[in-house]
């Protein structure tokens, strides 16, 4: 028990919840509160789906532990304590901005009615989406620097000068794409899998490949009798 | 110095920020080039673009870079030779070489590219160095947050992200364009029928490069509370030049281009002229066959064009005397060739005549009837995609050439009037 304790106080859960309720805050904000006040706008619905990344990046810089030679060291093996910490920040996240931005309801007739299909669904994809990315981020350019892709990815749709409006596959503009986008929910989710492998493994590329590896050598190796 | 400036600050987070400033800065830039088009114009507003996404990244950066050299140093910072501010400052100084040095680079190997790729045009400096100076204000925030706020977990994310809001706030508030053009990040698209307002770019760089520098000194300041009657004046003299830098922006609304036609043509003559910038001159034969056609169904009337000469819509639309305006913003596509011709159509066709009698008097007939002649003069099939009864479209697209003209100018005093029908078409 105060193994659990020390390490929730150490990656920072409360601080965690708070960011998740601000962003689900800020969603509010900038979603259904802005549209009430502008029903034709919907401009800020583009932001809206971007703060995820709030929750994304907090999730893995509050990982990205200060005491990475101990945890080394530790007695107990972490990879199980990262992997509840990945999955029960994102979860939280995921509830706060969902319920968030359920009350998300563009109209058609809006200014940006190619944001009228965007809701809670498109935002709970972007969290995972975006959180999965933080990792890979993390892995790619140390446990400092896990923001880096996602906001790269978060910002593509919008610094695409003409891009975005060929992005057929909807992978480069993610963020923006509409619920029922079959591609960019697919990328998400195995995005998401991608960033809790690499959660588990302290973001290393080669913990991952050893551990996959020793799981193939263990299933096809020949039963000893 | 150079030497010690070259040492400590090529290595790091910032050589690495460097890096991918220049990756970034070539990518964008070469992705927002128009379709079929090569034109310097287009790699400007792409590499402006970039900046929303290199100011947050370089801020970050700097900010973990600055905590992480703040707390190294401080203990050993007093006993140096040099005035702390000094040494600090020379730290600020080696952490941005790096990172300017990528975006130097960056534009480098895109005029690599533009000359290899015979791009056309030519960057104008002013706007290049604006865009320089954005970086530099997103280095001097990151310095000052990771210099105040120290080696906490949210440090550099906190940095980015904050940077980031800033930008997106400037937009997505209802800001004059003015007050919007004082946030360091230029979304303003270059073209070629434009004129530079030079003073809107020379004030942003005044005022994002006093401002960098005044940022990384208070967050000093605020570190070490020591002042100086030096450090007061040169702050006081960064003050200055950014209130004037501001000032600059504000005076010119935070307008970058006014619309302008250099007149500069290569033109195909034949059964009628088509001119175009030299950049778009590739669109040329494409574009003089799809007006030969329109001329053709157009014969014998107000329609048909003799002269054309490319220009901006909007502001600047000034052609020479006897030519018409044609508006070619792209070449990708046959598409947007069609959509030149369906933009001269509305514009010195029937639409004008519409638009003065005022939308309200409009039947829906008449408003259909209209698309659908000025998609078929045009060949621009999306004007009418839209429709429900698209029989009158198909069958005005049926006719051969002759007997399109013999209806069209049966019509014609109809059409410009804005009084023909769905009736009236065949």
């Amino acid at each position: 028990m105060t193994g659990a304790l020390l390490f929730i106080r150490s990656r920072y859960w409360l601080a965690n919840i708070a960011i998740a309720l601000i962003s689900a805050g800020l969603i509010d904000v900038c979603g259904p509160i802005a549209y009430s006040l502008n029903p034709l706008g919907g401009y800020l619905v583009a932001v809206a789906a971007q703060i995820p990344l709030v929750s994304a990046v907090a999730t893995q810089a509050s990982l990205a532990s200060a005491t990475t030679v101990q945890d080394r060291y530790s007695a107990r093996h972490l990879g199980v304590w990262r992997l509840i910490h990945y999955v029960a920040m994102t979860s939280v996240a995921g509830i706060a901005v969902g319920l968030a931005a359920s009350a998300l309801n563009v109209s058609p007739e809006s200014q940006l009615s190619s944001y009228s299909d965007f809701g809670a669904v498109a935002e709970v994809r972007n969290l995972l989406a975006l959180t999965g990315a933080a990792f890979i981020g993390a892995s790619a350019f140390g446990g400092a620097f896990g923001w880096t892709f996602p906001l790269a990815w978060a910002t593509l749709p919008f610094v695409l000068a003409r891009g975005a409006n060929s992005d057929s596959t909807g992978l480069l503009t993610l963020v923006i794409a509409p619920d029922a986008a079959f591609i960019p929910m697919v990328a998400a989710l195995v995005t998401f899998v991608v960033g809790a492998a690499l959660a588990a493994s302290a973001w290393s590329v080669t913990a991952v490949l050893t551990s996959i590896s020793g799981v193939a050598k263990k299933v096809t190796a020949p039963q000893r009798r | 110095m150079l030497r010690i400036l070259v040492r400590v600050g090529f290595r790091g987070p910032a050589s690495a920020g460097g890096i991918a400033v220049a990756l970034l800065t070539v990518w964008l830039a070469i992705a927002a080039m128009a379709p079929g088009l090569r034109l310097w114009t287009d790699l400007v507003t792409g590499l402006s673009s970039a900046s929303l996404y290199t100011g947050p990244l370089v801020a970050g950066v700097t900010a973990f870079d600055a905590a992480r050299w703040s707390s190294f140093s401080r203990a050993r910072s007093p006993f140096s030779a040099q005035p702390v501010m000094i040494v600090r400052l020379v730290h600020a100084v080696s952490v941005a070489i790096p990172i300017i040095a990528g975006y130097v680079l960056g534009v480098g190997v895109l005029a690599i590219y533009a000359t290899v790729t015979n791009v056309y045009g030519n960057p104008y400096a002013p706007w290049l160095l604006a865009v320089g100076s954005a970086i530099v204000v997103a280095i001097g925030f990151g310095y000052s947050v990771g210099s105040v706020a120290g080696t906490y977990w949210f440090v550099p994310p906190a940095a980015a992200l904050a940077f980031y809001a800033v930008l997106v706030a400037s937009r997505s508030l209802r800001l004059s364009y003015g007050v919007i053009s004082l946030f360091p990040y230029v979304t303003n698209i270059d073209s070629i029928f434009v004129e530079y307002v030079t003073s809107t770019m020379i004030g942003e760089i005044v005022l994002w490069v006093s401002l960098a520098t005044l940022l990384i000194m208070l967050a000093q300041r605020g570190i070490r509370r020591i002042a100086t009657v030096r450090s007061i004046a040169l702050v006081a003299g960064l003050v200055a030049f950014a209130l004037i830098g501001g000032h600059l922006v504000l005076q010119s609304d935070g307008q970058y281009t006014v619309g302008h036609n250099p007149g500069d043509f290569v033109c195909k003559t034949g059964a009628l002229t088509v001119c175009l910038n030299p950049g778009y001159a590739q669109a040329l034969p494409e574009l003089y066959s799809q007006f030969r056609q329109l001329n053709m169904r157009t014969a014998g009337t107000a329609l048909v064009a003799h002269r054309l000469e490319q220009n901006v819509e909007g502001v600047g639309d000034d052609p020479g005397t006897g030519a018409r305006s044609v508006y070619l913003e792209q070449f990708g596509s046959r598409k947007d060739v069609e959509l030149a011709a369906y933009r001269y159509v509305t514009k010195y066709g029937a639409t004008p005549g519409c638009v003065s009698r005022g939308i309200e008097h409009e039947s829906q007939s008449t408003t259909e009837a209209i698309e659908d002649v000025n998609a078929w003069l045009s060949g621009f099939t999306d004007a009418v995609a839209g429709f429900s009864n698209l029989s009158h479209f198909g069958r005005l697209t049926s006719m051969a050439t002759h007997a399109g003209n013999v209806w069209f100018r049966a019509h014609q005093r109809e059409y410009f009037a804005c009084t023909l029908r769905l009736a009236d078409l065949p």
